[in-house]
């Protein structure tokens, strides 16, 4: 009987929620991200790589952007260890300053900061950097930079700090003790943070536009060379483009997540008197790391705030931008908070065994460049002659649907279960111990998921350009405000999203 | 050859004082053991002295060299963690060489000591094992080997035996103390458990609230405890409260329903400390009930209501009590410790947090 009741009460209408989240996922964001690997095939409804081609130009735009995002990941590892060393460790107010001074550039939609950081290095402001390959570094630097902190601080809080305690006591410097002890245990971590900024660096399409000339777009990366096939109408080649960076960033992170389990950074030979020298230069890395966090990544980020002109005639254009972009990055939130903490429980509890499969998925529609999903959505949704807002929302749903299921089934999968247990042993029905203790403990990281996925979605350039056509979210007005030379309004918008955002964030987070 | 001297130590978490200026001297070979409640600064102490923590002020010196200043590393120590924080990336063998390694010693000979050391703590067999493969006492083991595999003679060992079983830690501390006995070592232990610190220890250091209330060795202070709360936390002990009267050439104690005629003494307030082993139930002595009766195998334990007081007796297993019945407890005033009866009460100067 105890079975029986807990069957029709309990078995049934579980299954019946996780198939609904399971084929949410599926059908409208994982399928409609694949679509484009089928429409690349003359015969459609087979799938056949013969048919993707590679030009010199396009050889040349997956150098660029495979160079850079690698170099990007390298510079944000070293500038980003420190400071996130003291975020993780220290636990005075300055944790609290620095965790606020990292995600500022959050805030700022990567076309806004790119713009800004163009600015600052070009000749509008210290004139150290000419337009093209080493300003599209700078910018990707700087957009990235949070994403490595907040990732590696977390990995390296994990570490228990008695470790490097005893490392010390049994004679080992601090250098020696990181490089030995720490770093081994916090590696993959590591290998996620550079994966999760390789990936972000190598999808970026708005910010490189800003970083590489105005009036004309020449294409320098791959994402912003596969939106210039799209606008140009060249189809065929934009939809090779996408399957190959759809192609390399899957395989990157299946490689990614397999290296993470099976090989320890190797401990190598330890230089005692050599790392006992260095470690005496009282080379201040801390301050070194602070230095770059101002000077490349925060002053160059708001640097467009000088530039801020008020032009009365683009104000109606501004503000009718700001509503869509608020308005698509709401939707998207809230239908994944609803769809995406159902799948953050599947993988977190790993549900019919099926967690691993989901969680690899869902990664997979993370690291995927977001120019080649917009691209494969649209032509997608098109099929049913769908109206383009529409269309918009769900291109924005899929790209920003890990960044809810991500730290919720993190969080879910951390929680103590002995906590349930309590709450069933005192009487409470499944339902109620999900409601008065699961959630309440996940919440933290719910509301960080969800302003994560709002801001990824007002932040969006390449998405958004590569399906609409009426539409401009603000990412895409300063585009093509910057595109004009309009300067003024590009910062003018930029500001004011600036501006509207923190207050909603402020507004989200004081709840 | 370390000796270790602490002077005037002080420190201070914000508004929190951990620590009110600690003296203390250990001397070399020497196994002294800090022993406390939780919370009375024993590992803050432990801490200081191994350079994990500064101290606020105050000095520390070990081999007669001051090390206040000098981060662990620069110590020269070994030291043996709560949870042992076994590096779970590396195996038995690779933790127990670290030390060797770090500080640039020769790899063959410290090859050599390392499965010495393994051999010494019988885990040879398992040097390729990693930590999560090990059981508790292993781990233990493993923990002090490479403690002592950096060839250092100071040793701290940090509740060392708390995370395991009672019967394995009750092992382990003897097994331990006499490793440490036979390599010469100067070993500062700390721990909670009054038990293993009368076993292992020469010397015991008992801690409350940041202040050091006794120093000296087990029997010491167990049979001449210094204050209340020292006799309360080493053993048990029956707490009477008692009044002294002067007769002159000697003084009546006046407890319980009793008087008992005792040596000179300031006439007063008082209370009296006696050990459940010097209480005899019998003929003479304060009448009571017998309130509860416990059979321990070789030992039992009787406790009797005396008016709203109760005296504990324990004696060698060899008749039963009834509750409810009325019997004599009484005690040779040789076996009774008086201690003027505190000003903040009874139930204060015992409290042990």
């Amino acid at each position: 009987m105890e079975g029986e009741r807990k069957l029709t009460s309990g078995k049934l209408p579980e299954l019946a929620f996780y198939s609904i989240v399971i084929l949410f996922f599926l059908l409208l964001v994982f399928a409609p991200i694949l679509y484009i690997v089928v429409k690349g095939c003359p015969n459609s409804g087979a799938v056949c790589f013969p048919s993707i081609y590679l030009t010199q130009e396009m050889k040349d735009a997956l150098f660029n952007s495979f160079s850079i995002a690698f170099m990007t990941v390298i510079l944000d590892i070293i500038f980003g260890i420190p400071i996130a060393w003291v975020i993780a460790r220290y636990k005075t107010k300055l944790k609290v300053y620095l965790n606020f001074l990292v995600d500022m550039p959050l805030i700022m939609p990567t076309a806004a900061l790119g713009f800004s950081v163009a600015l600052f290095w070009g000749g509008d402001g210290i004139g150290l950097l000419g337009k093209g390959f080493w300003m599209i570094l700078a910018v990707h630097v700087a957009f990235t930079y949070p994403y490595i902190v907040r990732t590696l601080s977390a990995a390296i809080e994990e570490v228990d700090i008695t470790y490097e305690m005893a490392s010390r006591t049994l004679g080992a410097t601090p250098l020696t003790a990181f490089r030995t002890i720490t770093l081994p245990l916090f590696q993959s971590g590591l290998l996620i943070a550079a994966l999760l900024a390789f990936t972000r660096s190598l999808s970026e399409t708005g910010a490189t536009m800003m970083a590489v000339g105005t009036g004309q777009f020449f294409a320098a990366t791959a994402p912003a060379q596969t939106l210039l096939y799209k606008n140009s109408g060249d189809i065929a080649s934009a939809v090779s483009l996408s399957i190959i960076l759809i192609a390399i960033s899957t395989i990157l992170l299946a490689l990614v997540r397999y290296l993470a389990n099976k090989f320890g950074i190797p401990i190598g030979k330890v230089y005692p008197s050599f790392e006992r020298s260095l470690n005496n230069l009282k080379l201040d890395k801390n301050a070194l790391a602070f230095a770059f966090l101002i000077s490349i990544i925060l002053i160059p980020s708001f640097y467009l705030l000088k530039f801020v002109s008020y032009a009365p005639g683009e104000f109606g254009d501004i503000m009718n931008s700001i509503g869509i972009s608020f308005l698509i990055a709401l939707a998207a939130t809230v239908v994944n908070l609803i769809f995406g903490i159902g799948m953050a429980l599947l993988i977190g509890r790993n549900k019919y065994g099926v967690g691993p499969i989901f969680e690899f998925l869902t990664d997979a529609v993370m690291v995927m460049p977001t120019v080649a999903l917009g691209l494969s959505l649209g032509m997608f949704w098109n099929i049913f002659k769908l109206n383009e807002l529409f269309i918009l929302a769900m291109v924005h749903i899929s790209f920003s649907y890990p960044y809810i299921v991500k730290p919720v089934a993190a969080s879910i999968r951390d929680l103590d279960k002995n906590l349930e247990d309590a709450a069933r042993g005192l009487g409470a029905k499944p339902l109620v111990v999900f409601r008065t203790i699961t959630l309440p403990l996940i919440m933290p990281s719910i509301l960080a998921g969800a302003v994560m996925a709002f801001m990824r979605s007002l932040s969006e350039t390449g998405a958004t350009m590569a399906v609409s056509t009426t539409f401009k979210t603000v990412p895409v007005l300063i585009v093509n405000f910057v595109k004009a030379n309009q300067y003024g309004d590009a910062a003018f918008a930029s500001a004011l999203l600036l501006c509207v955002s923190f207050v909603a964030a402020y507004l989200l987070r004081r709840k | 050859m370390p000796n270790v001297k602490v002077v005037g130590v002080s420190k201070s978490f914000g508004k929190i004082k951990a620590l009110e200026g600690i003296n203390l001297e250990i001397n070399d070979g020497e196994y002294v053991v800090l022993l406390g409640p939780s919370g009375c600064g024993k590992t803050t102490l432990l801490k200081i002295i191994a350079g994990m923590w500064e101290p606020t002020a105050g000095k520390v010196y070990i081999d007669g060299m001051d090390v206040t200043d000098l981060p662990p590393e620069d110590r020269n120590i070994g030291f043996v963690f709560q949870n042992y924080a076994l590096f779970p990336h590396l195996n038995v063998f690779d933790n127990t060489i670290y030390g060797p390694m770090v500080r640039g010693k020769d790899p063959e000979e410290s090859g050599k000591n390392a499965r010495e050391m393994l051999h010494l703590v019988r885990l040879a067999a398992r040097h390729e094992a990693f930590p999560v493969e090990l059981s508790g006492g292993m781990q233990q083991r493993l923990a002090v080997a490479r403690a002592l595999t950096t060839g250092s003679s100071l040793l701290f060992l940090d509740e060392p035996l708390s995370a395991l079983d009672a019967k394995i830690g009750a092992e382990l501390r003897s097994e331990m103390r006499k490793m440490i006995k036979d390599l010469k070592l100067t070993a500062i232990h700390v721990t909670h458990n009054q038990e293993e610190a009368m076993e292992v220890a020469d010397r015991i250091v008992v801690m409350r609230r940041g202040r050091v209330e006794q120093v000296g060795s087990p029997e010491e202070i167990y049979r001449n405890p210094a204050n209340l709360f020292v006799a309360h936390f080493l053993g048990d002990a029956n707490f009477i409260e008692a009044a002294a009267t002067d007769y002159g050439t000697y003084c009546k104690l006046k407890l319980l329903n009793w008087k008992m005629k005792i040596p000179k003494v300031k006439p007063g307030a008082y209370v009296a400390v006696v050990r459940p082993e010097k209480v005899e139930v019998g003929d003479g002595g304060a009448e009571g009930v017998v309130k509860n009766f416990r059979f321990l195998g070789g030992v039992s334990y009787v406790e009797v209501e005396i008016g709203n007081e109760s005296v504990i007796s324990r004696f060698p297993s060899r008749r039963e009590y009834e509750l409810g019945e009325k019997v004599c407890v009484c005690f040779k005033p040789e076996d009774v410790k008086l201690f003027k009866y505190p000003d903040e009460g009874l139930k204060e100067a015992l409290r042990v947090d």
